[in-house]
């Protein structure tokens, strides 16, 4: 009895006064400086320029966006020099979009993942982003009563919720950089019109971006994507007059590879199930759908075969395709796949089924 | 150690005790309380000599049903038959003489002679009536209360089981409050183990007072030293009723609204007995959110200060800009605003229990309202982790068992600590030690984390949530009960078709 006491005063003492010796560093809310987005650009042969973007809460609940612009050899080493112009310690661990400038997105950008992959504060889900334009420039401006970082975040966020661009994030990213048979993308934002919007996706070999495919193309790129897809859409004009738009409500793709690590073909069938969403010329009738789903079948396949020969003229691979052979061969041999690539017959197979037709008579 | 010492000096004590018999002695004694009534009294054949306590009879019986009787009365040894009353008794024994004597019998000996006096029960029970219960309140179901007295108590438990089985111990326990406590059981349902693991607690223990139940609770349970009660604390002689079926040992005290329940678990704290009147589905509800609550008041604020302090990442993006405003013009770190805010509460608490109920509602509203919104305005602490200690509070009393919500109250502030001294590690690591003493802890040598620890399925029916009563068919394992069914659900079924 007396031993537990003993002991348990002996705790009390201990947690009173040896609390000081255990160097965990407070980092408490109010007193640190969350840095939400970050945009980086080279300036220089070796030199790094980094634009932080930290919300200044008013007590009338406004948010005031403030930047600090430094550079340095490293990334790490700006966060010091950033904190040198700062009232408190500029802290990345609320870090929510990294921004790339083009010519540096160009140049490659493993080097400045590094410290993201590094630093355990980091979350695996920040976005990050081409930005055709300077950090400085579009970080310093205001977007509506919310940070920087939080309003970029929410941006790619809605459109990858809505199915609009592809799921991308630091994990997306590093995931296709190691894969041996993928390469990664990522959404350039640009600025039109005093607004921000998400206007290309922007295709890397590597680190280093090497294309991008426009707005139009979204829809090709994300059914042909993920084994399952849903919530896409697009929109064809037949001819003249006639044009529709539909809903994707369901697709499946699945790749076809009798022969894989060899020049024969590989097939992917693409199976849609969806909607119109929107048609201007009278009444559909079922015979009107069917033909319909014939030149929709006829439109996919025709610019994905082409968006994929330019994938292959490029050498680039943002499809998985290799992933698709290495998943199926033995003797997977990064360099021999990557010789034939460019040489393989990849067609596409598309089956649309246009289930719903609206709720007009 | 010192308990063996103080065990020494008690028996030392009680050879002191055996002293000189004689009657003469005795009535010496009892003299020197002036409250000692003697007066004689003069019948037939002898002078009588008449003596009680005056304030542990009733005059009334005294004036009706004794001294008219005593005027015909020849010898002293036939005065059982004399005097109608049904407790009239002859003794030589001064102890008992005594004991009689404070329990409220009026002492009648022959002034020539002293070998034998009659002792004739006319004791009052000044007690107050059976009333609503006030601690475990319950909207549906029976109104009634344990009161003090102890042979009313009884009368609530058996009048509810009417049975021949069920058993009551009564044993004398406090050196100098003597008091009456019984074991109550069903013989033939409860096991013999619980019934003597009690008994010799019990007759064990060696104490000069026992005031109320809630002494036996801290004396007789497993760890003495262990924040959590492991006997249940219950008003309501329906709970007791209910569980003596279940196998269960009750215990009650004279002088004590409460009864004591054993051998318990954890989460039957959490389980109301209004929870038997409502449907299962509610009741499973209601059990659920209860526990949960519990959960949430003591994590809540120790998880507001560890992130606050350390782990800003884990704040979700759209509650920044919430958090940082509320904080931004406090000048306290986040474990001092804790600190001062749950201490308030307790504050609140303690003055509102300690003053009567009309100036304890009006503390609680100046508390609430004025010193919550004054210190906010103040800057002293933020809105949000007023919420939160105040949510934190509120769930803490919903714990049906008011010794337990004590508990749940305490070991909040160490988890607080912990949370400022090393964040999210030290709640995880309270937790565990949590954890690790439940794990301990036993109730009457039973598992006090059962069902979950040891696992037994079938208990779980009646633990975080409970099953409807035709699912209740077997008692519960934990007792170990000797009559393992309930009723046969067979049966039960062919009725229905």
């Amino acid at each position: 009895m007396r031993r537990v006491i003993n002991l348990f005063i002996l705790f009390l003492v201990m947690l009173m006064f040896l609390s000081g010796c255990m160097h965990i560093r407070e980092r408490v809310l109010d007193d640190i400086q969350l840095a939400t987005a970050a945009g980086y650009e080279y300036i220089g042969e070796d030199k790094i320029e980094v634009t932080a973007v930290f919300p200044n809460f008013q007590p009338d609940k406004s948010v005031k966006n403030e930047i600090l612009v430094a550079s340095s050899i490293m990334s790490k080493e700006v966060r010091d020099k950033h904190s040198l112009q700062s009232e408190k310690p500029l802290l990345s661990g609320k870090l929510e979009v990294t921004l790339y400038e083009t010519k540096t997105a160009e140049r490659g950008i493993k080097d400045l993942l590094d410290t993201l992959e590094r630093d355990p504060s980091v979350g695996s889900n920040v976005f990050l982003a081409v930005l055709d334009g300077s950090p400085k420039e579009l970080l310093s401006k205001q977007y509506g009563n919310m940070d920087n970082g939080i309003f970029l975040s929410n941006l790619i966020e809605q459109n990858i919720e809505s199915g609009l661009i592809h799921k991308t994030n630091l994990h997306q990213f590093t995931y296709k950089y190691y894969a041996e048979g993928m390469d990664p993308m990522l959404p350039i934002i640009g600025k039109k019109d005093g607004k921000i919007n998400l206007k290309a996706i922007g295709l890397f070999d590597g680190d280093k971006m090497v294309d991008r495919i426009e707005e139009k193309e979204y829809f090709y790129l994300k059914i042909l994507l993920n084994r399952k897809g849903e919530n896409d859409t697009h929109a064809i004009k037949l001819d003249e007059k006639t044009k529709v738009s539909i809903f994707n409500i369901r697709s499946k793709r699945k790749y076809q590879i009798p022969k894989p690590m060899t020049n024969s073909d590989i097939t992917i069938h693409v199976k849609l199930k969806s909607m119109i969403r929107e048609y201007n010329d009278g009444p559909l009738r079922d015979r009107k759908i069917k033909e319909l789903e014939k030149a929709m079948e006829e439109d996919i396949k025709k610019n994905s075969e082409e968006m994929i020969k330019k994938f292959q003229e490029k050498g680039i691979d943002p499809l998985g395709i290799g992933e698709e052979v290495r998943t199926r061969t033995r003797k997977w041999n990064k360099e021999k796949w990557e010789e034939i690539y460019p040489d393989i017959n990849i067609s596409v197979q598309v089956t649309m089924d246009i289930l719903e037709s609206g709720i007009i008579e | 150690m010192r308990i063996w010492r103080n065990k020494r000096k008690t028996d030392r004590n009680e050879k002191d005790q055996v002293k000189d018999d004689s009657f003469q002695v005795l009535l010496q004694q009892l003299t020197e309380s002036d409250e000692f009534t003697q007066f004689t009294y003069a019948s037939r054949s002898s002078m009588l000599c008449i003596g009680y306590y005056s304030s542990l009879i009733d005059t009334e019986i005294l004036h009706r049903d004794i001294l008219p009787y005593l005027k015909e009365l020849e010898l002293i040894s036939s005065l059982p038959n004399v005097i109608p009353i049904e407790e009239v008794t002859l003794e030589k024994n001064t102890t008992v003489i005594q004991d009689q004597l404070l329990r409220g019998h009026v002492l009648i000996f022959d002034t020539n002679n002293l070998n034998q006096v009659g002792l004739a029960k006319a004791s009052v029970e000044r007690t107050r009536q059976v009333t609503i219960p006030e601690v475990e309140f319950s909207v549906v179901g029976p109104k009634e209360a344990f009161v003090e007295s102890l042979d009313t108590n009884i009368n609530l438990v058996r009048k509810r089981l009417p049975l021949p089985e069920l058993i009551i111990k009564e044993l004398q326990i406090g050196k100098i409050s003597k008091t009456r406590v019984s074991v109550l059981y069903i013989e033939g349902i409860a096991n013999k183990e619980n019934v003597n693991t009690v008994i010799q607690r019990l007759s064990e223990l060696k104490v000069d007072q026992i005031n109320d139940s809630s002494y036996l609770t801290q004396l007789i349970q497993d760890n003495q030293n262990s924040p959590f009660p492991q006997l249940i604390d219950t008003e309501r002689p329906d709970r007791i009723a209910s569980v003596l079926g279940d196998g269960k040992v009750a215990i009650l005290v004279d002088g004590a609204p409460h009864g004591l329940i054993g051998p318990t678990t954890f989460f039957e704290f959490f389980s109301a007995f209004e929870d038997y009147f409502l449907n299962w589905t509610v009741a499973s509800f209601f059990r659920l959110v209860r526990f949960f609550a519990v959960l949430f008041s003591i994590l809540v604020t120790p998880i507001y200060v560890a992130v606050l302090t350390y782990h800003y990442e884990l704040i979700p993006k759209d509650m920044l800009s919430t958090l940082i405003t509320s904080r931004s013009a406090i000048p306290l770190p986040p474990i001092l605003e804790a600190l001062v805010l749950e201490l308030t509460i307790e504050l609140l608490r303690e003055a509102g229990a300690r003053l009567p109920t009309k100036v304890g509602q009006t503390i609680g509203i100046v508390g609430g309202i004025v010193i919550g919104t004054a210190s906010v305005e103040a800057g002293l602490t933020s809105n949000v982790l007023l919420i939160i200690v105040a949510l934190g509070a509120l769930a803490s009393f919903t714990t049906p068992v008011y010794q337990m919500g004590n508990t749940i109250r305490l070991i909040r502030f160490p988890f607080l600590l912990m949370a400022h001294y090393i964040g999210l590690l030290g709640v995880a690591v309270s937790f565990c030690f949590l954890l690790i003493h439940l794990l301990r802890l036993s109730s009457l040598g039973r598992p006090f984390l059962e069902p979950f620890y040891p696992l037994r399925v079938q208990d779980l029916k009646d633990s975080l949530i409970r099953l409807p009563f035709s699912k209740q068919s077997k008692r519960p394992i934990l007792e170990q009960t000797e009559d393992t069914v309930r009723f046969n659900t067979a049966k039960a079924k062919e009725k229905n078709e």
